[in-house]
């Protein structure tokens, strides 16, 4: 999600369609997880016109969110690289 | 069940949550359907896709639970917080609810004790049916009193860390046990 919004800032229909794409989870649990990373300050939200219906809200990550979404995308590489290793070392 | 009827009954769930805060997010949700409408999905994938507004309404209120726990740490605000954590899952009724009653109970004993030595002197008053007493008795009681109230004040800085502690279990159980609870939603 934090790398959904580093890319461009999005409206919540948005990132639950990228995200219920990749992933199998009701949807539903989407904004409950998009509130809270702004309430932990992650993103700032603002409404904005779209063309076609109504005002869509917006989520902007902050730079609190950005050095998170690094740290988390270290952790993952650090854990993704320790797994690729045990799985070569254990087809030796 | 058709949109009308599953914003209503997320509304109902959510009737629970500040007035603005409900506000907003029922917006999110009717955002949702007419985002979905416009790209052509049906109101009923939509839904099934949603998942029960029950399960989304708990977790909204769990989250809003433990945050205004951290904001205002008490007992009653962090009983709440934890019973809102428990309706999330069975599971929690081991890892969350029993380590937390058990701590409490340590805590409220180390309180117990520290009252019995503050109002120690009026026990020992009482034990011996009178007001004469020696050197030694009162420099006893009054070190008694003394450590009584060390141990009180110790054990209420010990609760606000602790309080603190729970509340920063709660959030991170909340990261973890939603996948689980999304997976079955699936």
């Amino acid at each position: 999600m934090l790398v959904l919004t580093s890319q461009k800032d999005r409206y919540g229909y948005e990132l639950v369609e990228q995200i219920s794409h990749k992933f199998a989870i009701a949807e539903g649990t989407i904004y409950p997880l998009l509130r809270r990373l702004a309430a932990e300050g992650l993103f700032s939200t603002y409404l904005s016109e779209s063309g076609e219906g109504p005002p869509r809200k917006y989520y902007k990550i902050t730079d609190e969110g950005r050095r998170v979404m690094s740290g988390m995308i270290e952790e993952w590489n650090a854990f993704a690289i320790g797994v690729q290793e045990i799985i070569k070392g254990g087809s030796d | 069940m058709n949109k009308e009827a599953y914003l209503n009954e997320l509304a109902r769930y959510l009737k629970l949550l500040p007035p603005e805060e409900c506000a907003e997010l029922m917006g999110e949700f009717r955002e949702h359907f007419e985002c979905a409408q416009l790209s052509g999905r049906s109101e009923a994938e939509v839904i099934s896709k949603l998942g029960h507004p029950r399960l989304i309404a708990r977790e909204l209120l769990t989250q809003s639970q433990i945050e205004r726990a951290d904001k205002s740490p008490t007992l009653l605000s962090v009983t709440r917080a934890v019973m809102a954590t428990v309706s999330l899952g069975l599971f929690n009724l081991v890892i969350v609810l029993l380590p937390f009653i058990t701590s409490l109970t340590v805590i409220a004993g180390v309180f117990v004790f520290a009252i019995c030595l503050l109002i120690s002197p009026v026990l020992l008053i009482l034990q011996y049916q009178s007001v004469a007493l020696s050197i030694n008795s009162i420099f006893l009681m009054l070190g008694l009193v003394g450590v009584g109230l060390l141990v009180a004040l110790g054990t209420l800085k010990l609760t606000r860390l602790y309080y603190h502690l729970v509340i920063r279990y709660l959030k991170y159980n909340l990261t973890v046990i939603k996948k689980d609870v999304t997976s079955f939603e699936a």
